[in-house]
């Protein structure tokens, strides 16, 4: 079992270390970009918190086969 | 970007459709001792359709696909691209579980597989980060090594290898064979990346053919050799077939673990071909969005990748499970979509005023 908190600690410092060291060249690009690398960095967050913290997760390919298994040729 | 050589297209195609594919041969229990049949097939079909893609791409000279999609399309062609970006994303994320699961199970049995993604994403995201420049370079170096090192394994299991193993070669069954093939499908099938990110002035379609060529005959020649070394029966019920092949060699006294020198040169081709689905991704956001800078998007969305590898499968046999269905979504985008691209894509006859 994986151990939330601590993932979660080092994800965070990962974020930030990331973020400090492209800082300097985000300024100097459109605004677009800031605000995508933000919010790609909160939705990996939350998905990968919601994968961890939940025991039932609806993972999307368990959802997708058992919609595709219906037309499998073999 | 310095030109790309015709050689250089040749070994970028070869290191994304090769190392997962010898990793896990997956149509082994369904087509048996003809396996590398169904490598064969898949091949030839995806020769046409790499045929079509470059026709398509030499409509546009100077572009790639990804380009000239938005540029004839500006709305279909984005959802086009928006499409093939979260397919490449999917793979992405699966090759990451791939590998965690692989170095989890081979490697690093004590690390949890949380921090072995996260050092094969940080890895990735470094070498995406140098751009195609970078790409080049290292398939340029690990791919000879890496053929070099199959010729070897060739070499040193003559002595091992058994002919009954592979019996009654003359036996077909088409309906093991059919499966196989459809099983196989969406790996060959990878081999269309390279008209997405590769200008179409940089390539013939003979760089691309040799490539699926090439490619094809090593994945033949590691199917056989498993075939004859461990045989069908054992083979098919192991997870990493491949690795275990690789095991049966022994050269001499000094050198019983060849395994792990085999898997240095294949792990850095991993993170080839992990860096090129990741490269895919910020290349295709950047020609959908031009203001957006693809190298900075590189550490978001391998951080992304990460976390949905971890969201996409329970497990790995859930992942295993998946494998049966997954080529019915890569035919759409491996099959379908590029003859849609080869019917609609056509340069139009009065050019937009500005």
């Amino acid at each position: 079992m994986t151990n939330l908190p601590l993932s979660l600690t080092i994800i965070l410092v990962i974020i930030a270390l990331i973020l400090w060291l492209d800082w300097k060249v985000l300024r100097t690009l459109p605004r677009s970009n800031r605000w995508i690398t933000c919010s790609l960095f909160v939705l990996s967050l939350g998905i990968l918190i919601y994968s961890i913290k939940f025991d039932k997760v609806i993972s999307p390919t368990a959802w997708i086969g058992q919609m595709i298994k219906l037309w499998m040729p073999f | 970007m310095n030109k790309i050589t015709h050689r250089q297209i040749i070994i970028l195609g070869f290191a994304y459709m090769l190392p997962f594919a010898i990793n896990e041969v997956r149509s082994l229990s369904a087509a048996k001792q003809h396996t590398y049949i169904t490598y064969m097939v898949a091949a030839a079909i995806f020769a046409g359709i790499l045929w079509m893609l470059s026709r398509s791409a030499k409509r546009f000279p100077d572009q790639t696909l990804f380009e000239s999609l938005t540029v004839r399309f500006p709305i279909i062609g984005r959802v086009i691209c928006s499409l093939y970006l979260g397919f490449f994303f999917y793979i992405l994320a699966r090759d990451i579980r791939i590998m965690a699961d692989y170095t989890n199970v081979i490697l690093l049995p004590n690390t949890p597989l949380i921090y072995i993604s996260l050092c094969i994403v940080g890895t990735v995201i470094f070498v995406t980060r140098g751009g195609m420049r970078t790409l080049i370079s290292l398939s340029e170096f690990m791919g000879p090594l890496f053929i070099l090192s199959l010729l070897f394994m060739l070499i040193m299991l003559l002595k091992v290898l058994d002919l009954g193993n592979i019996m009654p070669i003359f036996h077909l069954s088409i309906p093991g064979i059919s499966e196989g093939t459809w099983l196989v499908l969406s790996s060959t099938g990878q081999i269309i990346v390279l008209p997405f990110i590769i200008s179409s002035k940089d390539y013939r379609y003979r760089d691309l053919f040799k490539s699926l060529v090439i490619s094809t005959l090593l994945i033949v020649l590691v199917v056989l050799m498993l075939i004859l070394t461990i045989g069908v029966p054992v083979a098919e019920r192991l997870m990493y077939p491949s690795y275990e092949l690789v095991r049966e060699i022994r050269i001499a006294d000094f050198l019983d673990r060849f395994d792990l020198l085999l898997v240095a040169v294949w792990y850095p081709l991993i993170f080839i071909n992990m860096a090129i689905s990741l490269y895919v991704i910020c290349y295709g956001l950047k020609i959908m969005i031009p203001s957006i800078s693809g190298k900075m998007m590189a550490a978001p969305i391998g951080l992304l990748s990460f976390s949905c590898s971890w969201w996409f499968f329970h497990d790995a046999v859930q992942m295993l499970d998946f494998n049966h269905q997954w080529p019915w979504i890569a035919i759409v985008f491996e099959i379908i979509i590029p003859i849609g691209i080869f019917l609609i894509l056509r340069p139009r006859k009065t050019p937009l005023k500005n």
